[in-house]
């Protein structure tokens, strides 16, 4: 032990002999002397550092002439050369330019420190990984105030809805989405954008802040800037991913021997004694001992159909600069497999380009293409064939688990082996066929281009004009081949003789046309004045056209000229719509303390075109003020906050988002009829009814906002409180009476909405320059999304599953009251009457009497389920450790109701659908369940409470851990940053709902959907 | 220079487009300011009201589908709806409910023709002065007057107090309550009276399908009969005697009638049309077939096979000629014509031939109307077809004189038109085998002679409403030994549809039935 003491003391020794080494140490502040605990103290070119205590004190060891780097997150670095001393004290200076960070607003930029509008910017590094096949995901966990929901996980199909603040409108919630200056109606651009090729993503939240775009900025702005090229860097970046998708949740339903006997007792209950069993004992035992496993197989059709699939993505960008030009380029490509089993993919390539170019002192030239060209490939039917009412995840309800993938003859399974009997069991559509069956084929290629001109005019004054143009041309053929089914003996099941071929494009553009002039001025030094007043005309126009023909000689070739002759049919339309928009701004701001900022914007559009009357005009003006109270004398003592801002506003913005010409009656042309031997004249009718009244829809918000920056910055929060009340919206599912012979009423503007919520978010970022971590979180409390009036006259809208109630939240759900289950006759007697069936009985649902009228009817359905979520939270880390790198990112939704009646949930209502597996604990007298209800009872398949459940979830959205192999390794090969990363997306989820995904589409019936899927990927990001 | 830039951008700022720029009208759609110009567009909205009765509730029917008129025939005793959630199964069985789907649908169809009608009446009449020529105003007056009283009869069999809608509304005047039954039914007599006095007798070929003089008269006959007025002017007796002058006669084949064979032939009085082809896709879907069993949704019951006579006219249960083990043989030709009976063929292009195994809960299939094979346009027989469906043809029209007559004591008259009906399918008239009979026995074999002859063309229900019928119908449905199947007769509720509660939620007008 001696010994080895020993060997430490020389090796002590003779290290600090042979470098010379000697402690230093010191303290690190603040510019007013403050100590700054954990700032980083490293030697320059060595792996050797530390960080200070609590006191801002440090020690550490170096050579004379080597040169410490202290650095403090939120303040510039310092660099010390080592002398002679042994104590340096370092004061950092903050980072001016981090408080001046520069955030995206609608025409323009500014200080963050003087925006009193709600907005938020989520900016993006150079390479972004999430796997997101959809731009508009990279939304989940980061911004508060805003509602992503997504319906189906099938390629091309699995873009979530965008909410921000709470439903205002009764119609297209989407915001209004601006890319490089360019607007969009529609997320298509926003979802096809490479994810690669973002630079930041701001949310406009208040009226103040998203006024500028008037008429069409009621449900808020989302506003995308592209990467842009830098000054004196030439690089090139290459990033990609391989994943693998698989459902998040796959449902169970019953295997075929509980099937079968399931559905037996179903028709025993359903029709009495005198029931015909679909199902013999002797076909039921070849169930159960497999032995006709062409006629009663035992096929789990939703794991023979859901599959892991693959998600590969590609971007390579080109950029660089010099003092007046700048440039960058980039190439994207993402391909994306189904995770259900059939010929459906999606490919997307992309190409943007950015250029800018100072060209003389008084004019600047700036050019954006943001292009994509987008396929999709799949069986006939194209994404029909997947979700919804008729696609192939609703079959795994509709289809019998009796029936076989394949018959041993090797054709596919159509029919069991009772489908011949008195009680006919149905054919299905084979699932697995399905998603294989003909062709479908969707092209979509958008070019979104701008070309601006800056001019300076004065110092003070410059003036922009700039064209954009947004062409989209859309191309689909949808091939259906003529089939024959057979039975397991080569029987014919079904036939259809007829191959059918639909072609069908559609060529759309916008074209918008700006001029923008904007004059800056101070006055005094303390005020400080910003105009800007903008003219702009947008023109839209679709075309498009459609053709089907019938009977082709081959099913190999699948073009017109092929030979169809049956049927020939075509189609086609055109819409045009015309919006010409004033607007113009003033920002005031007073020593930088007090801010003020009004906003007016007058727009015409021609939807609200109508015979004598004049509402083409609406206008739409906003102010706010700030106070910037961090500024105050009486606050520079207050060492601890370091930023302290108070914002307010109030404004009206405008929602334009209705169909076309529906201030005109119009004659419907698509009707025909029959005369003589053939002879088909052409009709027209009125399918729906004019409102000459159309207008605008109206939203005032009023926002009150609190931002507060303390522990040097390092600390950020962000508070805001809002009330949006919209007023004029159009209720296009206005009751009318159907007696009045049209089922369809133009919309009118008649209803109100409030929606009123509370947004907090925290941002902390710490660490040293080792060891670099931040933290965030956010949670939004939608305290009240409510209906507040429909109009003179405007009564309630029921529709199947919910109800437009003043007073109740926007399409609440709406049914009846379930309270337990029938146990005994006695029981039944007892309860009132239910819907007058005579046939109710023990094992059937007991709805409450909600309006104690001694029955239930119609009447006492009631508000059971609220689809719009009460709380969303999301929260994030991130950290660094030399060359490791952490991330994670959760998203929730809390107190939000669904309702699951669509796929295996109802007690086997109809003759043909299987159900979930909980089902075997249904009611029987032998199994008296308290919580399920016979099968084939009676009134069990009304909306009530029964299918509703909280669909509360908290998951894990995106991870990813990476680790960036040394520079001096790589830069034997040229590059600058190789980083390699694992990462997944939805990988997990709590939540209390069981075979599907809680996330999903409001309605009965939205679990028909494609699931949604967990990636895990492995990628590259490379620099050279 | 840079003078010349502002007042470039002063002039581009102060030039916006003007509001004409702005105002855009439809490119797809008529706007309403643009019609009712020519008699072209009278004709193009006219075409409009017929298009509506090709609704699936109206007159297309379903094979899988909520049912409409050619499924009604499951009302009542004739048929039983196996796909009980198409509507008058659950009707049948009492478990309706007011926000049934089926009879819903029959509702919204039923007033969309009857606007669509309202709107060429309304526009018609005020047409400028010498656009259209005096006869073309009268004829398609005249047509929409007719449609509008189907419409509304339908209305009044199915629906009975119903709000009697004869104008346009404006949106604010749609909020209307029910009128009663007997206000629709003289609104029905008006219109079909102004409307048989301003149709043609006779159309052009290539106008087949326009409703003329005799569409008009029998509809107005069918109206009268079921209120019972026989006599008099607008009676029975009087009208069905206008409509015998007018060429009708009976399709010597009763088989081939029901097939697009017997489409364009002298016994069609009126029709809905159809055709699917290349030119058009007014398909029907009454009249398409699974291929596993005919016609699985509508299967005939067995008290109304057992009804059909043996061939030499006698009951069943009484004819020498009956095998119960070989129900099919020695029939009225009639049955086999309108029923599969076990071991017959029901399609004629499957290789072999399909035979009828009886898997069906009555054990009887339907076979007026069904398809067998692929039809001329290559239609498939479970695809949309092209077969017209007959709203009356003359055999009907036969039948309702006859009935008038027995009504009214005239006996042997009856006996004479019943008896034409009998001979084209070769049955004994009644004089060799009922014999002289009285005047009740007369009103029974018409009555017979109905069910027999027009079974699932959709008039059962309404004849048994008429003869108060409805509920011993029902029993014998229920006695009937057809396993997983329970009509309950419930009064009142048992013979009118419920006003779809989502009009009852929307009006707060309207009333629903009480029976409901």
């Amino acid at each position: 032990m001696k010994q080895i003491n020993k060997f430490f003391v020389f090796l002590l020794f003779v290290g600090s002999a042979m470098f010379a080494q000697k402690q230093i140490s010191g303290t690190v502040t603040d510019s007013d002397g403050l100590p700054l605990p954990s700032a980083s103290v490293t030697i320059e070119g060595t792996t050797k550092g530390t960080t200070t205590d609590f006191d801002g004190l440090y020690n550490i060891s170096a050579n004379e002439g080597e040169v410490l780097v202290v650095s403090y997150v939120g303040f510039l670095n310092q660099r010390v050369t080592v002398g002679s001393a042994n104590t340096y004290n370092v004061k950092l200076a903050i980072d001016e330019s981090e408080l001046d960070e520069i955030v995206v607003v609608g025409y323009g930029t500014q200080k963050k420190r003087n925006v009193t509008g709600a907005l938020e910017t989520v900016k993006f590094g150079e390479e972004l990984n999430q796997p997101v096949t959809n731009s508009g995901q990279l939304l989940y966990g980061r911004f508060s105030g805003v509602q992503l929901t997504q319906s189906s996980g099938n390629p091309g199909a699995d873009g979530s809805s965008i909410v921000i603040r709470g439903i205002g409108t009764f119609g297209n919630t989407t915001p209004l989405i601006i890319i490089d200056n360019i607007q969009y109606d529609d997320l298509q651009a926003f979802n096809n954008l490479a994810p690669q090729d973002i630079a930041n993503i701001t949310v406009l939240k208040d009226a103040s802040a998203s006024a500028i775009y008037g008429a069409r900025a009621a449900n808020g702005v989302i506003l995308v800037e592209t990467k842009k090229g830098k000054e004196g860097q030439f690089q090139v970046n290459y990033n990609t991913y391989y994943g693998s998708q698989e459902a998040t949740v796959v449902p169970d339903y019953l295997g075929a021997l509980d099937y079968a006997n399931l559905i037996n007792e179903k028709f025993e209950n359903q029709d009495g004694p005198g029931f015909i069993p679909r199902y013999s004992e002797e076909q039921i035992e070849a169930i159960r001992t497999g032995s006709m496993p062409d006629q009663f197989a035992d096929t789990d059709w939703t794991n023979a159909v859901l599959q892991a699939a693959t998600v590969v993505n590609h971007n390579l960008s080109i950029s660089g600069g010099s003092k007046k030009s700048s440039y960058r380029f980039s190439l994207g490509y993402i391909g994306q497999d189904a995770i259900v089993k059939s010929k459906f993919r999606n490919d997307r390539y992309n190409m943007s380009f950015n250029f800018d170019s100072q060209v003389k002192d008084w004019l600047r030239f700036s050019s954006v293409t943001n292009s994509f060209w987008r396929r999709i490939e799949g069986p006939s039917g194209g994404q029909n064939a997947f979700d919804g009412d008729n696609g192939i995840i609703f079959n795994f309800q509709r289809t019998a688990p009796t029936i076989p993938l394949f018959y041993s003859n090797g054709e596919y399974g159509f029919v069991d082996g009772a489908y011949l009997g008195a009680n006919a069991s149905l054919p299905t559509q084979n699932p697995l066929l399905r998603g294989n069956f003909g062709n479908f084929e969707n092209d979509i290629v958008n070019i979104s281009q701008r070309v601006g001109l800056e001019f300076k005019l004065s110092d003070k004054l410059t003036f922009e004009t700039s064209g954009s143009a947004n062409i989209i041309y859309n191309n689909s053929s949808n091939y259906s081949p003529r089939i024959q089914r057979n039975d397991w003996e080569g029987r014919e099941v079904s036939r259809s003789d007829l191959n059918t071929l639909s072609n069908g494009t559609n060529f759309e553009y916008r074209l918008l046309q700006e001029n923008i002039l904007r004059y800056n001025t101070d006055i005094n030094e303390d005020h400080s004045i910003s105009l800007l007043a903008g003219h702009s005309i947008m023109y839209y126009r679709t075309d498009n056209f459609s053709a089907q023909v019938s009977g082709f000689p081959s099913d190999i070739l699948e073009e017109f000229n092929a030979g169809g002759i049956i049927e020939p049919a075509v189609g086609g339309g055109a819409a045009e719509e015309v919006l010409q928009s004033f607007f113009g701004r003033v920002n005031y701001n007073f020593q930088g303390k007090y801010l003020a900022e009004f906003n007016i914007r007058r727009d015409g559009s021609s939807k609200f075109s109508a015979p004598g009357l004049d509402n083409l005009y609406g206008v739409f003006p906003s102010a706010s003020a700030g106070w910037n109270i961090s500024e105050e004398d009486f606050m520079q003592k207050v060492d601890f906050i370091n930023n302290l801002k108070l914002r307010a506003s109030w404004g009206l913005s405008g929602n334009d988002r209705t169909g076309n010409y529906i201030g005109y009656q119009t004659y419907n042309p698509g009707l025909d009829y029959l005369l003589g031997e053939d002879t088909v004249v052409s009709g027209v009718a009125i399918t729906a009814i004019a409102n000459p009244f159309i207008r605008w829809e109206e939203t005032e918000q009023y926002n009150i906002g609190l931002d507060i920056s303390l522990i040097k910055n390092r600390l950020e929060i962000v508070m805001d409180y809002f009330e949006r009340n919209s007023k004029d919206i159009l209720y296009d599912n206005f009751p009318i009476p159907n007696t009045i012979g049209v089922t369809n009423l133009r919309a009118r503007n008649s209803a109100s909405m409030n929606n009123t919520g509370f947004e907090f978010g925290a941002n902390f970022r710490g660490g040293t320059e080792e060891f670099r971590y931040s933290l965030g979180g956010n949670f939004t409390k939608l305290i009240n999304n409510e209906v507040t009036g429909l109009g003179e006259g405007g009564e309630e809208t029921i529709s199947n599953q919910d109800i437009i109630r003043i007073g109740q939240p926007f399409g609440a759900y709406f049914g009846y009251v379930a309270d337990g289950i029938f146990q005994d006759f006695a029981e039944v007697a007892n309860h009132p009457n239910q819907f007058e069936n005579p046939n109710t009985a023990p094992g059937d649902i007991r709805y409450v009497d909600v309006n104690d009228d001694g029955v239930i009817d119609q009447d006492d359905r009631t508000v059971i389920g609220n689809p719009n979520p009460q709380w969303l939270v999301n929260f994030n880390a991130s950290a660094e450790y030399k060359n490791f790198d952490i991330s994670f990112l959760f998203q929730g939704v809390f107190g939000v109701d669904r309702l699951f009646m669509g796929n295996g949930n109802l007690p086997m209502p109809d003759d043909r659908s299987n159900v979930l597996d909980y089902w075997v604990n249904r009611w029987t007298p032998e199994n008296p369940s308290a919580t399920l209800p016979r099968l084939g009872g009676q009134n069990n398949s009304e909306v009530s409470s029964f299918y509703i459940e909280d669909a509360s979830y908290l998951r894990l959205k995106n991870f990813e851990i990476g680790y960036s192999i040394p520079k001096k390794i790589i830069s034997k090969y040229k590059f600058s940053k190789f980083r390699v990363y694992a990462g997944g997306q939805n990988l997990l989820t709590f939540t209390d709902i069981e075979n599907f995904d809680p996330e999903g589409a409001r309605g009965r019936f939205s679990n028909r959907n494609v699931p949604l899927y967990r990636i895990i990927t492995v990628g590259i990001n490379a620099k050279f | 220079m840079k003078k010349i830039i502002v007042a470039g951008l002063i002039v581009l700022f102060t030039i916006g487009c003007n509001d004409d720029y702005i105002n855009r009208t439809s490119l797809t759609q008529i706007a309403d300011i643009d019609f009712w110009q020519t008699e072209e567009d009278a004709f193009l909205a006219l075409n409009g009201v017929y298009a509506a009765l090709q609704g699936r509730s109206l007159y297309s029917g379903n094979l899988n589908g909520w049912q409409g008129i050619p499924g009604f025939d499951n009302l009542g005793d004739n048929a039983f709806n196996q796909f009980k959630w198409e509507g008058p199964g659950i009707f049948m069985e009492g478990t309706m409910t007011t926000d049934n789907g089926p009879t819903g649908a029959v509702w919204n169809d039923l007033y969309r023709g009857i606007a669509r009608a309202n709107l060429v009446i309304e526009n018609v009449n005020e047409l400028p002065e010498g656009l259209l020529e005096e006869s073309a105003k009268n004829d398609i007056l005249g047509q929409a007057l007719f449609l509008r009283a189907l419409l509304y009869f339908n209305v009044a069999i199915y629906y009975e107090d119903a709000p009697l809608i004869t104008q346009l509304q404006d949106l604010d005047e749609a909020f209307v309550p029910k009128n009663s039954f007997e206000e629709i039914m003289a609104q029905i007599k008006e219109d079909l009276e102004t409307a048989s006095n301003a149709l043609p007798n006779t159309r052009p070929a290539n106008q087949f399908g326009y409703a003329t003089r005799g569409a008009a008269l029998s509809l107005f006959a069918r109206v009268q009969l079921y209120d019972g007025v026989y006599t008099g002017e607008n009676g029975v007796l009087n009208l069905t005697e206008q409509v015998l002058g007018l060429g009708y006669s009976l399709y010597p084949n009763y088989g081939e009638l029901f097939s697009e064979a017997g489409e364009l032939s002298q016994e069609i009085v009126f029709s809905v049309r159809y055709l699917r082809d290349a030119n058009t896709s007014n398909g029907e879907v009454f009249s398409g077939t699974f291929l596993g069993s005919p016609k699985a949704d509508q299967r005939p019951m067995p008290n109304l096979v057992n009804d059909y006579y043996a061939s030499d006219g006698l009951p069943i249960n009484e004819s020498p000629l009956y095998d119960s083990t070989n129900p099919g043989e020695n029939r009225d030709p009639r049955a086999n014509a309108s029923i599969y009976f076990n071991g017959d063929i029901y399609l004629t292009d499957t290789e072999p031939p399909r035979v009828f195994t009886g898997n069906s809960p009555t054990g009887f299939g339907q076979r007026k109307y069904i398809r067998q094979a692929a039809d001329s346009e290559g239609n498939q027989v479970f695809a949309e077809g092209s077969q017209d469906f007959y709203v009356i043809r003359y055999a009907d029209v036969l039948l309702m004189r006859a009935e008038a007559l027995a009504e009214t004591g005239d006996v042997s008259s009856a006996a004479s038109l019943v008896n034409q009906v009998r001979a084209r399918v070769n049955m004994p008239s009644v004089e060799d085998v009922e014999g002289s009979v009285g005047q009740q026995a007369m009103v029974q074999i018409v009555r017979h002679e109905r069910r027999v002859e027009l079974a699932f063309e959709g008039l059962r229900f309404m004849d048994l409403k008429r003869w108060g019928e409805v509920q011993q119908a029902f029993m014998r449905a229920a006695n009937d030994p057809v396993g997983p199947y329970n009509p309950n007769y419930l009064g009142g509720r048992s013979e009118v549809f419920p006003i779809p509660q989502s009009e009852i939620d929307v009006n707060p007008q309207l009333v629903q039935h009480p029976e409901w």
